[in-house]
């Protein structure tokens, strides 16, 4: 289904909202003052109400031993994630704690030995949470949030989290034991209801300030290994599906309770397995022996959702659909999956399942496990491709939820490739910044810093903002660098006031005489030149990154056709003609702040390099298995052409591409009509 | 007939195709026999097919027939060159039926009736090729590029004829001289190749692409080396034509 918001979109409606400079009569520099104090006061303002953590999801420490043991390297990769986060603290990050979000492998702790030999189980238990606070000690975040995985739960059956709860108990008892001053905080702590005579998890809560967290158990909803669970259930996999459909109902009703308290404004869902598709499922076909018991019984548990992770009654997951549409609830975040592709955690487009509420999609973050866990061939080969990590999530102060991963390879952990990038050239600009700022080269400064805002993680887009609000506000310290120091310089030097203050009495005049001209310059250098982006995407942002790649590569593609032919030579004495088929097509500009070309030319640069063409846009991907596309035609800043077509999610790339080809195509012919060619 | 297509996946075999070609001047003329005709085979599949997917595409038809000329010549006189004929005779008449009249329309014009006075006289047709390159050269005084290039086909025609006809040979030897003197004219100093440029510009000309100026003035020397001794303009083995074009 096509957006009517596309459809009725009007690009002169948006010239018309375009602001008016309010003219003023107070003086130009209180003005600015006033604003940078307004400035600085709301970055305060968000300084205290914004909040940063990390998600870690199946470390698989005690289990994971399939096709061999892995349980070592696994051990090695918390330990060194949990390194990582520390050295990220040491360079000034400020994480409130770590979630942990299940599938540590307790279950792993009490398998094949006597239940009933309370000793041994304790024993047990107690060896394993001997080694995970060892490891935890090590942390520079103190507190540590907890949910039950499925692999923390024996077989999966419900009331068996009580193993889980012991082991958290004896993880706390120990680290406080071994003086550490790491909190644990179990987020689905025991229920002490005794549904049935055993015991199950409530739903915990954790506030801060306006921000609450939420434990969600739901480490039965697969309701697979049906063959322990008694005859009934060995026979007919459905019945174990109606066997935890109380207790399950209850788990998910009980975070709706949480969410009608008053006293936060955002909550945030921590649980283990996600609702969506699994990665997994969505490769087999229904007719595969996995997904037999799931197809089978479609009227049990939704018609559509047997690629789904939950395998679960209907009325389980209307509940569930019920808390993630709550406007209060601004993030759910799981883990569960071990699929080895990263895109699998960057987007959703892979889900096949089109029945799903929207919200989770927008609101879902999955985390990528931590274990080697079906990370490795049948041969124990690791695999081309690994998805190993941790997430970084930011809060912002309006609820909204940012995060990004970062991955554990062969080489240590970092960013994606194209984040890793982004964020590098960020860095330099904050070095170039900072190198500038502290020579009192102010302008120079502010354009580094500025440039750094083009960041798209929250926090380093907030310090580029408060480091440029200091620059701009240091008036003071321009004078001193434009007037007094020259003056200061030519006095000591002997040279008299006025010779030293000519310099700068020049450049200025100079920079007066020269405005109009260097912009009428630019104006004229930018007519054949572009501006790729941004394009926006939504609800993932990489879907714009994507298609700003699709249309850089059709327009290398509109280069190699259009360039200028003179002529053809073969054999022949004479040459065939062909210059009539080339065409202009216009230069793409990377807006990118020089290197040190001193002040004067920094201007002129910026003011030398206006491209005249843009083409922005957005795309939205809905999930009824459609897709709207939007991108824009500007010159000059005037909107000249808009296409919006709508397509299905199938074919999204093809739309791009065919979108990308018509743009980039009519641009080609409309400069060359412009220009007479 | 439009000049473009919408039809992306015809748009994208004449791309394909270009880059074939592209790689065509890199490579002596020897090795047109061997590895360069299979490029040239190549952009001749790709653009049928994209001249398949769109009926009207222009662009892919022009640059056929182009590569059906570059084509021709690997047997003497080959059937090649008359299909090069009568492609580009093909264009010109959809060209003409084109109804309105435009800067680019007269360009292609132009350029198309100097492609196919060259084809002719790679057809050995050098009274068709002479009156079309004179035609061309009368029509093209604002576009020094074409002009010259017809100019000194129109003078290899000559020179070619005089050799193959006794009667008119004095009227076709003065014609070479009347063509090389236009070209040295346009292109002076000849001797002072760097110069051009700069003087075109000081006596308000356009300038003419240094690979075409080049190639003009190897092809009027061979002209007037050809006229002055009555041997043939025309080298029929391709070491020959090799150290004609230097």
């Amino acid at each position: 289904m096509r957006s009517s918001r596309f459809e009725s979109f009007n690009p002169t409606r948006l010239i018309q909202l375009q602001v008016v400079p309010m003219k003023s009569k107070l003086p130009v520099g209180f003005c600015r003052l006033l604003m940078g104090a307004a400035f600085l006061v709301v970055l305060f303002v968000n300084a205290s109400a914004q909040i940063s953590f990390i998600q870690v999801t199946d470390p698989h420490i005690f289990d994971d031993t399939w096709p061999e043991d892995s349980r070592r390297e696994d051990k090695t990769g918390l330990v060194s994630c949990i390194n990582q986060i520390n050295q990220r603290v040491d360079a000034g990050a400020n994480y409130s704690f770590v979630a942990l979000t299940g599938d540590l492998g307790i279950e792993a702790l009490v398998t094949d030995i006597d239940l009933s030999n309370t000793g041994l189980v304790n024993g047990k238990l107690q060896q394993g949470a001997t080694e995970l606070a060892s490891m935890l000690a090590q942390s520079k975040v103190k507190r540590w949030f907890f949910v039950p995985g499925n692999n923390d739960v024996l077989k999966e059956i419900p009331e068996n989290v009580k193993y889980y709860h012991l082991f958290m108990n004896l993880l706390g008892d120990t680290l406080r034991k071994m003086g550490s001053d790491i909190s644990v905080v179990d987020l689905c702590p025991a229920d002490n209801s005794n549904l049935a005579g055993d015991s199950y998890s409530s739903s915990g809560v954790e506030k801060l300030g306006d921000y609450a967290f939420i434990g969600f158990n739901d480490s039965s909803f697969k309701n697979s290994k049906e063959e322990d669970t008694g005859a009934k259930a060995a026979t007919n996999p459905a019945a174990r599906v109606e066997e935890n459909y109380a207790i399950q109902k209850k788990y998910v009703d009980q975070v709706g309770e949480q969410l009608k308290r008053s006293d936060f404004k955002f909550a945030y869902i921590f649980y283990h397995i996600p609702e969506i598709d699994d990665p997994y499922f969505v490769t087999l076909k229904p007719t595969d022996k996995a997904l037999q018991p799931r197809v089978k019984n479609q009227p049990l548990i939704g018609n559509s959702f047997f690629y789904s992770s939950w395998f679960v009654k209907s009325e389980v997951r209307d509940g569930w659909s019920q808390v993630v549409m709550n406007p209060r609830v601004k993030g759910l975040f799981a883990g569960h999956f071990h699929d080895p592709k990263q895109k699998s955690y960057d987007s959703f487009q892979w889900i096949l399942t089109p029945s799903y509420v929207p919200e989770s999609f927008s609101k879902l973050h999955v985390c990528p496990p931590l274990a080697l866990r079906f990370q490795r061939d049948k041969d124990a080969k690791a695999m081309v491709e690994q998805a190993r990590g941790f997430q970084e999530v930011y809060l912002a102060e309006d609820g909204s939820v940012a995060n990004r991963i970062f991955w554990l390879s062969k080489t240590g952990w970092g960013l994606s490739s194209e984040a890793a990038t982004a964020e590098a050239q960020v860095a330099r600009q904050f070095e170039l910044g900072d190198f500038y700022e502290r020579n009192k080269q102010l302008k120079e400064a502010g354009a580094a810093y500025q440039k750094a805002t083009d960041s798209t993680w929250p926090p380093t887009r907030q310090r580029a903002l408060v480091s440029l609000t200091r620059v701009l506000n240091s008036d003071d310290s321009r004078l001193d660098k434009y007037v007094a120091a020259p003056l200061r310089a030519g006095w000591s030097t002997g040279v008299s006031a006025l010779g030293a203050l000519l310099p700068a009495l020049i450049l200025v005049s100079l920079l007066l005489i020269l405005s109009p001209f260097v912009s009428w310059i630019g104006g004229q250098r930018g007519w054949d030149k572009l501006r790729i982006g941004p394009i926006v995407g939504s609800p993932v942002e990489g879907l714009g990154d994507s298609f700003e790649q699709v249309l850089i590569m059709i327009h290398g593609r509109m280069i190699v056709h259009y360039k200028r032919r003179p002529m053809l030579s073969g054999r022949q004495l004479l040459p065939m003609l062909a210059r009539t088929q080339s065409d202009e097509v216009p230069e793409m500009v990377e807006s990118a702040v020089p290197g040190i070309v001193g002040k004067v030319m920094v201007w002129l640069y910026k003011q030398s390099e206006r491209p005249r063409y843009a083409i922005t846009g957005a795309i939205q991907v809905s999930s009824v298995n459609s897709s709207a596309i939007f991108i824009a035609l500007q010159e000059s800043g005037r909107y000249v052409r808009t296409w919006h077509p709508g397509s299905s999610l199938d074919d999204v790339i093809q739309s791009e591409i065919k979108l990308s080809f018509d743009a980039l195509r009519f641009l080609v012919m409309h400069m060359n009509k412009r220009h007479g060619q | 007939m439009d000049n473009d297509t919408d039809n992306m996946k015809a748009f994208d075999l004449v791309t394909e195709a270009l880059e074939n070609l592209d790689a065509l001047p890199e490579s002596s003329i020897k090795n047109l026999l061997t590895q360069d005709s299979d490029s040239l085979s190549t952009a001749e599949t790709l653009l049928s097919q994209a001249s398949e997917l769109d009926h009207n595409y222009f662009k892919a038809k022009y640059f056929h027939a182009m590569v059906t000329y570059l084509n021709s010549g690997r047997e003497q006189l080959n059937i090649e060159t008359q299909r090069a004929i009568d492609e580009f005779r093909d264009l010109s008449k959809s060209l003409a039926k084109e109804s309105g009249t435009s800067v680019r329309k007269e360009s292609v014009a132009r350029e198309l009736n100097y492609n196919l006075a060259a084809a002719l006289f790679e057809g050995r047709r050098y009274p068709e090729a002479i009156s079309l390159f004179e035609i061309t050269v009368e029509e093209s005084s604002n576009d020094p590029e074409v002009n010259l290039l017809a100019s000194a086909g129109a003078a290899l025609a000559y020179a070619a004829r005089a050799v193959q006809e006794s009667e008119k040979r004095s009227q076709d030897k003065d014609a070479v001289k009347k063509h090389y003197r236009h070209i040295r004219n346009e292109l002076a100093p000849i001797f002072l190749p760097p110069l051009i440029p700069l003087l075109r510009l000081i006596r308000g000309k356009k300038p003419v692409d240094k690979q075409i100026a080049d190639r003009v003035r190897k092809i009027i020397k061979l002209a007037r080396v050809s006229a002055k001794t009555s041997s043939p303009p025309r080298p029929e083995t391709f070491t020959d034509r090799e150290k004609a074009l230097g």
